[in-house]
């Protein structure tokens, strides 16, 4: 039973562990024991006899450790020996290990954050959902837009979901919307609320733990129900996990629901952003601005996210093309035909999807890549600091190899070292990766309502993972130098030995850490320039001193015309406000948009333009230039005397009036409105072209009537304040508004900055981001130039005696000393602005008004980073001129 | 460079044959590692010398094949050794390793053309 006999022994061994050890060791006594009685026998003296034993044995301890190998256990109990021993000695080196624990730390926990976000926007399927892999989203593609060219997004109305729906034969799908947040009446938790179809929870296999989900009652879209059902999580944080949920009511607003279900967690819908309520689309209003005129399931407004679920061995393609038929065929009152419309299947995770990427994924993606450059350069100055180290070692390393220690244990115990420097720099990164990913998600996706926390258990697998592959990375080269150690001539000479020999290794290290952090340095100032220049467009407004005011619309509430002497006696309030400069009134606030209108020329020619570039109007105040700042160039501003029933007049931009009377003066020109019969309309005077309603958008043609003239709604009330005292100002015009129109429900009051504040989010991002990882790359980088140096200067302590004591002054020895390291800097950057002109072509489409050659970019990059490099040499150099040549030359 | 044991001339051994000659010796019945030694020594007038260095993992590499077990046991001189003995597997494989090592002495002395 030779297999039972081998296992046996085996087990005995890890059994008995230590005491095996012992067992052995007895057993080698007992044979050198013997070998002395013989060899005394022979008659040998005392002192050779020493000597003939350990020629015949050899090396006691080498042949123990060779013996006490080949078992398992005393393999475990070599690393619990290792790591006690690397724990002694990291403590010993507190300022080593924290360095190193920190920017491995800053290196994983970054990365932690990034692939926790990642994994969220990109990899995992929604939780909770019954096979996701069968599940498709679907997308419209719509050929031909306002803007001429294609482009394809996830959202559908309901006539052209109706199509798909049908088209689609046995594949069923479900429609929902995105989930909007509510507080109840009463309190509790935010509710975040998705409207869906009746077949929502059963076609995604969700199934209730109290009461029902919607069934057949429900499916009706013209028959509202108002029914609700809940999540888990709200079932216990908002009503306490109450039995009797079932038939409790929440108001929202002018609705009230009845709830009738609870679904368990993690389900959360279908999208990033977190639902934690759902409701019938038939309950669905679609914020719809009156309560006459045709509800919102027969107009095309593209409220609806649509998921299908593929039957198996169904084609995507065929069903694709199917569904793309239906949707041809749909006519919809108003609505250009949707014939070169296409349907496409595509991931259920919105961003694979074909759809463009939204810029905030585009940059989490790229903050991925840049999570990565962030580690690389971690581990390239963890590696450098260790092999400093390991050459600090040389005599130990050297002594302990004399002893009988293999340079493979020796390989062992470097290894162990840096790996339990790793998993301390990992658990450090958990903390930093928690609190990092938290805030890079608010940067990011500041509106998306997360569901479970930053770091998940595939945050600290992944986490786990790089720390080890960070441990063995940053391990390798050093063991490899440390163990390849001359014992002789380690042993026999101390630092003096070799004076100083430029280590190779750390060289390379501090290249690639350099190069790295040019590479991040760069991309920053490319994203901090595009900011600069986006914050920089002109608008054509005095953005920081305008805020705007206007009363909204709900279904139960309408403003028209008649709220305008109101308006106008709340303008007049607000002009006595202290830091108010000036009001006025319009139909939109500055950047709030524009409204349409058919042009003729006088003798009744139509004005045919592309659809992109019909001009558009805006019915102001007499005071509207002055107030958002539009500086006149021809003719005059309105004045009071533009009155209804006066002569209609019109302002144009300077773009509308090149483009209508090249070469000629626009004042005195006119043009007819809406209908070819009205009165033409007189050209008074020529204002600067301003933006319509985004901040990058094309130069449009746009022209503007007297308010008094063309008002259909409610007026916007415009207030220009003094920049310093906009809080104020804001305060007192809400004030002032609820004075005047107090039943008003959704009156609102925001400044331009506001507004604008989500088309620069992206921008402004971008650019935090990357000077946020630029400055931690930078820091990581100058740590790296430092240690590199102090090293060198260390090792030549003796060599820079003997140069201050044969009259060498303080400036030659930092000279000598910045230039040697400012050398290796000089490759790294070199080699750093290769790789950033390389790789500047991935964030291109992220830029605005630089290209990835941007020489202010690069050069301050540069600069940056040699003012840091240098400074960290500075020190070292210092502390080499300073010293003592007596002292220099006594040590060793 | 760690010192090694095996470039010593007289106790050059091809690796697994160290064990067979164990292996063989421990047919005369249970021995101690020194024994086994001295055995090996004293049968080939002390062209191998079996080395501690390379005789103890060698019976531990046995004892994990299972070919040999081991137990405590009083020497002669009173004191506490570990005496080896041959399992059946280990006879088992020693004949296998003799009948292959016959084959290949064999092949090798006719190529010399001592046979």
């Amino acid at each position: 039973m030779s297999l039972l006999d081998g296992i046996g022994h085996r087990f005995y061994v890890l059994m008995r562990g230590e005491a095996y050890a012992q067992e052995v060791d007895r057993e080698i006594q007992f044979h050198l024991d013997l070998e002395d009685l013989s060899l005394s026998g022979a008659g040998a003296g005392e002192a050779s006899l020493e000597v003939a034993a350990r020629r015949t044995f050899g090396n006691v301890t080498y042949y123990r450790e060779e013996t006490r190998s080949m078992t398992l256990l005393l393999w475990l109990d070599r690393i619990r020996q290792d790591a006690g021993y690397a724990l002694r000695g990291l403590a010993r080196a507190p300022g080593f290990t924290t360095t190193v624990v920190l920017t491995l730390a800053l290196g994983v926990g970054l990365n932690a954050a990034v692939f926790s976000l990642l994994d969220r926007v990109f990899v995992r399927p929604p939780a909770g959902v019954a096979a996701p892999h069968e599940l498709r989203r679907l997308y419209i593609e719509d050929a031909h837009t306002a803007y001429g060219d294609s482009h394809i997004f996830p959202n559908f109305n309901y006539p052209f979901y109706r199509a798909v729906a049908g088209a689609f034969g046995s594949a069923e799908t479900v429609a929902y919307t995105l989930a909007d947040s509510v507080r109840p009446e009463g309190g509790g938790p935010l509710i975040r609320r998705s409207y869906v179809t009746a077949n929502y929870f059963r076609l995604l296999g969700v199934r209730p733990t109290v009461g029902r989900v919607f069934g057949s009652e429900e499916a009706r879209i013209e028959t509202p129900a108002y029914v609700l059902v809940i999540g888990e999580r709200l079932w216990r944080d908002g009503f306490g996990a109450d039995p009797n949920i079932i038939g409790r009511h929440v108001k929202t607003g002018l609705l009230d629901f009845t709830i009738i279900g609870v679904v368990p967690d993690p389900f959360a819908g279908l999208d990033i952003s977190a639902a934690n309520a759902w409701a019938p689309l038939s309950a669905f209003s679609a914020g719809r601005l009156s309560l006459d005129g045709p509800p919102w399931y027969l107009g095309f407004g593209n409220y609806l996210r649509v998921v299908a679920r593929m039957p198996t061995g169904s084609s995507d393609v065929v069903l694709a093309a199917k569904a793309t038929a239906g949707l041809r065929a749909v006519e919809l009152k108003g609505y250009a035909s949707p014939a070169n419309n296409s349907v496409w299947l595509g991931s259920l995770i919105a961003a694979r999807g074909p759809a463009k990427k939204d810029s905030e994924s585009s940059i989490s993606l790229r903050l991925g890549a840049v999570a990565i450059i962030v580690l690389l350069i971690a581990c390239a100055n963890v590696a450098n600091l260790l092999s400093m180290r390991a050459n600090r070692r040389r005599r130990e390393i050297a002594v302990r190899q004399a002893l009988g220690v293999s340079r493979w244990r020796l390989y062992e115990q470097v290894i162990t070292e840096s790996l339990l420097l790793a998993l301390i720099g990992g658990i450090a990164a958990l903390a930093l990766g928690a609190w990092g990913g938290a805030l890079i998600r608010k940067l990011l996706f500041p509106s998306v309502n997360w569901a479970g926390g930053t770091l998940d258990v595939r945050a600290v697998a992944f986490v786990a993972i790089a720390s080890v592959v960070a441990g063995i990375m940053v391990g390798t080269a050093p063991a490899f130098a440390g163990s390849r150690i001359d014992i002789i001539s380690s042993l026999r000479a101390g630092s003096l030995e070799g004076a100083y020999r430029r280590s190779t290794l750390g060289s390379i290290l501090l290249v690639t850490q350099t190069a790295l952090s040019i590479v991040l340095l760069v991309g920053a100032g490319l994203f901090v320039r595009s900011l600069a220049k986006v914050e920089g467009i002109d608008l054509g407004f005095d953005t920081p001193a305008l805020l705007f005011a206007n009363l909204g619309v709900s279904p139960r509430q309408r403003f028209g015309p008649e709220t305008q002497p109101a308006f106008q006696r709340a303008a007049e309030a607000l002009r006595r406000v202290p830091g108010v400069q000036s009001t006025t009134l319009s139909n939109v606030g500055p950047m709030g948009g524009f409204a349409g209108a058919r042009l003729f020329r006088p003798n009744g020619d139509s004005v045919v333009l592309g659809d992109n570039d019909s001009p558009t109007f805006v019915s102001v105040a007499p005071d509207y230039f002055t107030t958002v700042g539009l500086r006149l160039r021809q003719g005059r501003f309105f004045t009071d005397a533009d009155r209804k029933g006066s002569e209609p007049v019109m302002i144009v931009n300077a773009r509308m009036a090149g483009a209508f009377w090249p070469n000629q003066t626009a004042v005195g020109q006119c043009l007819v409105l809406s209908k070819p019969t009205d009165p033409c309309v007189r050209v008074v005077g020529v204002v600067d072209d301003a933006h319509r309603m985004r901040i990058i958008e094309e130069p449009a043609k746009q022209f503007y009537v007297p308010l008094a003239q063309r008002l259909f709604g409610a007026p916007v009330l415009i207030v220009r304040a003094d920049p310093r005292r906009i809080g104020l100002v804001v305060a007192e015009t809400r004030r002032q508004l609820k004075l005047a129109f107090p039943e008003a429900e959704l009156s609102q009051v925001r400044t331009v900055s506001e507004l604008l504040e989500r088309e620069l989010h992206p921008w402004r991002l971008g650019a935090q981001l990357f000077t946020m990882f630029g400055i931690l790359a930078l820091v990581v980088a100058a740590i790296g130039v430092y240690s590199v140096v102090a090293y060198g200067v260390s090792r030549r302590t003796h060599e820079m005696g003997i140069r201050v004591a044969l009259g060498a002054r303080v400036a030659d020895v930092i000279g000598l000393v910045v230039s040697q390291g400012m050398f290796i800097v000089g490759l790294g950057v070199g080699v750093g602005v290769i790789g950033a002109l390389l790789l500047g072509r991935f964030v291109a489409s992220l830029l605005y008004g630089v290209t990835t050659r941007d020489p202010v970019s690069l050069v301050g990059a540069i600069v940056v980073l040699s003012l840091c490099a240098v400074a960290a040499c500075l020190v070292p150099a210092w502390k080499a001129a300073r010293v003592d040549p007596m002292e220099a030359l006594r040590a060793e | 460079m760690s010192p090694s044991p095996a470039t010593d001339a007289r106790t050059d051994l091809q690796p697994g044959t160290l064990e067979m000659l164990i292996l063989r010796t421990l047919t005369l019945g249970s021995l101690h590692g020194y024994a086994i030694a001295q055995h090996i020594g004293r049968l080939s007038d002390g062209v191998l010398r079996v080395e501690q260095g390379s005789l103890y993992p060698a019976l531990e590499r046995l004892l994990n094949k299972g070919w040999v077990t081991a137990r405590w046991a009083e020497s002669p001189t009173k004191r506490q050794a570990r005496y080896y003995t041959i399992t059946r597997s280990g006879r088992k494989q020693l004949d296998e390793k003799v009948s292959s090592y016959d084959r290949v002495a064999i092949a090798i002395a006719r190529v010399m053309g001592r046979a």
